[in-house]
């Protein structure tokens, strides 16, 4: 998977950068609006992120670009401005989905996941680990041969943890994953404890095994090591 | 009182008291101007009636007009004048006004008592029939004056009034230029210019304010972005549990701040009126969707809700802003309850109400709505202020009140 970040921001490209090559993507780097351009003609990419702030040009406007060079690439627009009309532009304009920043790294690898599984029309939408599997289509969950009947939220909730294994998510990070941006920590993060209780007794009922680690005061990391 | 009504007034006060002294000067000018031909003409009829007794010695007596008799007292008197009042025996005994002339004068060698008088119930009446169409004539041309005068005084202000409204119409907030209409009167068009300057300067600094908050928000939106992303990563190498509880607290703070950043961003942007594209919501099926959504938070609580639904309250308005109107008033509903605590939900087609239980004591209602106003440390005291912006951006009437437990916040068309 071949994904272009388009970030005027030199320590933001770094980071997202970094976390993604991890997270085995192969990525190119653009820091303005000329050298997007310039790489979107030439190269293909899967995945493209895009910032819309960029010094030397509007990056809605590179929507076209993509459109006409890279129209199998998937465009997911991150920026600065939380704001709807720009979101539903970016939209409109032929956009897969829309992060404001700052953001979770791991809301980043889940949301190009996504995209990828939207894009990606062979069906091969099963992701598996161990013994655990899930159908991203019929949003199922089959566990040693059994499917199992989750929630929508606990349903979101593993599929959160089986994209952003072994790493530790936080608890503001599942929140905002789950929730949205209205709950905080001003609430108390209890109400994930039960979410996810649930869901591991569900699994543990099918006879799958706990890979759900809790850090204390933290938050979770889902892993078999 | 307006001005021109109060101009108007004193202007009416100052013809009445003028019309007032007018009259009553005229009454005596006409009167002593009457007394003056009287006497004159008495004089003259005692002068006839001297040549008539010194010719003829004969005397004349015609009352109640003339009166002549031989004096008792050996002694001339010059003539005096005054008003008397003399029975009329032809007309039912009434009293009738005479002005009279009395002398004792000596006419070869004897004394005689002479009475003149003449009537003045008619320079009575004459005194009315210039008196009345002199008044009716100023009082004409004063009350003509006047509404000239209210008339011109109109067109004088009408600039001016324009002007007014112009100023009452400006907001800061919609920006665009404040045009003034030039009155062509020296005071006004002065008037005129300082305003303008003024307003153009307090637009500049407003705007400015504006700029540098959402500027500010803005910028700082990046390097929250990195601080995050790097602690975020950070967290997943293998250290210490102090070091890694260290770098959570980092963590935690900076998300924080972001999402003060993030408030303070929506605020700019509501005052700013950057919330443009409208449609008809219907927020009590919202509020009901997130009370569904915020399930999870009501139920670890045991918090009870009451909904009591008679119609739907909807309103014209950014679907963005509502969501977060509904989800700030809720959200306060929540958190500032208590263990086992209600809520408390009133929807009718021109108003939503939502009480809930909490803490036994009312918060000062002049502040509850202003910024960085908190009830507890966790919250930046941000949500209500939001309210307050959005309901003022839609003209919504919002009241906090504290009865019986409840503190309830009432939305109102």
């Amino acid at each position: 998977m071949k994904i272009l970040i388009i970030e005027d921001e030199f320590e933001l490209l770094i980071a997202i950068s970094n976390y993604l090559i991890k997270e085995n993507y192969i990525c190119e780097l653009a820091n303005n609006f000329i050298t997007a351009d310039e790489k979107l003609t030439i190269y293909e990419y899967d995945i493209i992120l895009l910032d819309i702030t960029l010094p030397d040009g509007n990056g809605l406007d590179l929507i076209k670009t993509i459109k006409k060079y890279n129209s199998n690439a998937g465009v997911i627009i991150i920026s600065a401005k939380n704001s709807l009309d720009d979101k539903i532009n970016g939209l409109d304009l032929g956009a897969d989905d829309y992060l404001t920043k700052p953001f979770h790294l791991s809301e980043l690898n889940s949301r190009v996941k996504a995209v990828i599984r939207r894009r990606r029309f062979d069906g091969n939408n099963i992701l598996k680990f161990n013994e655990i599997s899930i159908n991203e289509d019929s949003k199922s969950v089959i566990i040693n041969e059994i499917e199992i009947t989750l929630t929508k939220k606990e349903y979101d909730l593993l599929l959160y943890f089986l994209i952003n294994r072994n790493r530790v998510l936080t608890k503001e990070a599942i929140a905002e994953h789950l929730w949205g941006d209205n709950i905080d920590s001003t609430d108390s993060f209890d109400f994930i404890y039960t979410h996810l209780n649930n869901l591991r007794r569900k699994i543990k009922e099918a006879g799958g095994k706990d890979y759900i680690k809790m850090l204390y005061g933290m938050g979770y990391k889902f892993t078999d090591e | 009182m307006r001005l021109l009504t109060k101009i108007n007034r004193n202007y009416l006060v100052l013809l009445s008291v003028m019309l007032i002294i007018i009259s009553i000067a005229g009454y005596y000018i006409i009167k002593l101007r009457f007394q003056y031909e009287a006497k004159e003409k008495l004089l003259q009829t005692a002068g006839l009636i001297h040549e008539q007794i010194r010719q003829t010695g004969a005397t004349i007596n015609l009352p109640p007009v003339i009166e002549v008799r031989e004096s008792r007292k050996h002694k001339v008197q010059e003539p005096v004048f005054k008003e008397i009042f003399i029975k009329n025996k032809a007309e039912d005994n009434e009293e009738e006004p005479y002005f009279e002339l009395w002398e004792t004068v000596n006419i070869s060698g004897e004394y005689y008592d002479i009475k003149i008088r003449q009537s003045i119930l008619e320079y009575e009446d004459m005194i009315r029939a210039i008196a009345y169409p002199l008044l009716a004539m100023l009082l004409s041309a004063f009350i003509f004056s006047f509404l000239i005068n209210y008339r011109f005084n109109k067109t004088v202000w009408k600039d001016f009034k324009q002007n007014l409204q112009a100023l009452e119409n400006y907001s800061f907030t919609h920006g665009g230029e404040l045009s003034l209409k030039d009155t062509n009167i020296l005071e006004f068009d002065h008037l005129n210019a300082i305003i303008s300057g003024l307003m153009e300067k307090l637009s500049r600094e407003y705007r400015l304010l504006k700029q540098f908050t959402e500027n500010a928000s803005h910028e700082l939106q990046t390097p929250l972005a990195i601080i995050s992303l790097n602690l975020e990563e950070l967290l997943q190498e293998q250290m210490p549990e102090e070091q890694l509880s260290r770098v959570y607290s980092i963590f935690q703070s900076i998300k924080k701040l972001d999402k003060l950043n993030r408030s303070l961003l929506l605020l700019t942007k509501i005052e700013n009126e950057q919330f443009i594209n409208e449609e008809l919501i219907n927020l009590t099926t919202i509020f009901k969707e997130k009370l569904d959504e915020y399930k999870v938070l009501t139920e670890p609580k045991n918090i009870k809700i009451f909904q009591n639904i008679n119609a739907d309250f909807k309103l014209s308005m950014n679907p963005e802003l509502a969501v977060i109107l509904i989800n700030n008033l809720l959200l306060n509903a929540i958190r500032h309850n208590i263990e086992k605590g209600e809520i408390k939900f009133f929807s009718t087609a021109d108003e939503l109400r939502i009480c809930n239980t909490g803490i036994n004591k009312a918060p000062d209602e002049r502040v509850i709505f202003k910024r960085f106003v908190k009830q507890n440390s966790s919250s930046f005291g941000l949500g209500l202020a939001i309210v307050k912006e959005i309901c003022n951006l839609y003209a919504l009437k919002i009241k906090y009140s504290f009865t019986e437990n409840q503190h309830c916040f009432a939305l109102k068309k």
